[in-house]
């Protein structure tokens, strides 16, 4: 009777912890997802402060510190790069994004996305697809973007 | 001096103190993770050029996220494989050019490379800048994100 008592006691607690185990998973998937729209939804205002030269927005959703490589191999920061988009040397013609990876690790997210976006950069427009890694963090309770640099994806 | 004057100047030195030596402790900090950081990097680029595939699994993160100079993007296991095989080769090694970017426990590490890369039998002499992104995983600096791009020559 014992025996089977403690196998019953066991068996409660196997399941306790399994059941815990998935309650776990289960939020943190659901708190990655609500990270990755939040996330979207940011990156989709930097293109709309782009398109629409909104240099508040722009400025608000860039870190001080940002560091932007372009893929002319270009590093420029804060300044020079929102200068660029302020005076359209910078220019979307249109904007088309897929295959999005996101990598999240608390409040730091980095986002690989592939871009065939046609872009003109100064006065040259640019068609090639080309891959970018985004690198947002949590500042102050909003998602700024830190570091982003493009590549061109090479003919296979 | 009079007594009020006195009383500003000592208010005054309260004040600023404490933000000198925070600021003096902060820059302290910042170098204290840049030289971490740095070993780190030191320690991935032998092992780059050693194929040590221990030292590489320990400091690329499981989900590191790579854009090589060619635009693919590889995952961890993709990557090792390329030096484990020797497809990914180094035939001279240079690199440096570092700016650092950090906050808290994530480092932004921007740089430049002029080694000469064999990859899958192509050699690659174009110089390329970086962005290597760390963060301190369970106490250990992990490279998350690397994305390289070659830097356009002047025709």
């Amino acid at each position: 009777m014992t025996k089977l008592r403690d196998a019953a006691l066991l068996a409660i607690m196997a399941l306790g912890v399994i059941c815990s185990a998935f309650a776990q998973d289960s939020t943190k998937h659901e708190s990655d997802a609500q990270t990755q729209k939040e996330i979207l939804a940011v990156d989709n205002e930097r293109y709309e402060a782009m398109k629409n030269r909104d240099m508040a927005a722009m400025d608000r959703l860039h870190a001080d510190g940002l560091v932007f490589i372009n893929t002319k191999g270009r590093m420029l920061n804060k300044a020079e790069y929102l200068e660029e988009v302020r005076s359209g040397a910078l220019k979307f013609l249109s904007v088309e994004t897929d295959d999005y990876k996101f990598c999240i690790y608390g409040d730091t997210v980095i986002m690989s996305v592939r871009a065939k976006s046609v872009v003109e950069y100064h006065g040259v427009v640019n068609k090639k697809p080309r891959r970018f890694t985004s690198v947002f963090i949590k500042m102050q309770g909003h998602w700024r973007l830190v570091a982003h640099q493009a590549t061109l994806i090479a003919d296979e | 001096m009079s007594v009020g004057r006195l009383l500003l100047v000592i208010v005054l030195i309260a004040f600023a103190c404490p933000r000198i030596v925070k600021a003096q402790s902060d820059a302290s900090s910042q170098a204290s993770i840049q030289q971490e950081v740095l070993k780190v990097e030191a320690e991935r680029d032998e092992a780059m050029q050693k194929a040590d595939m221990a030292v590489l699994n320990r400091i690329y993160a499981d989900n590191v996220v790579i854009v090589n100079t060619r635009g693919l993007s590889l995952t961890k296991a993709q990557r090792l494989g390329d030096f484990q095989s020797g497809d990914l080769k180094f035939l001279s090694f240079d690199q440096g050019d570092y700016s650092f970017h950090i906050y808290g426990d994530n480092v932004i590490l921007n740089g430049r490379a002029n080694s000469v890369v064999q990859f899958h039998g192509k050699v690659n002499r174009i110089p390329r800048k970086f962005t290597l992104t760390y963060i301190k995983l369970n106490g250990e600096w992990r490279l998350v994100a690397q994305n390289e791009t070659l830097i356009d020559q002047p025709q």
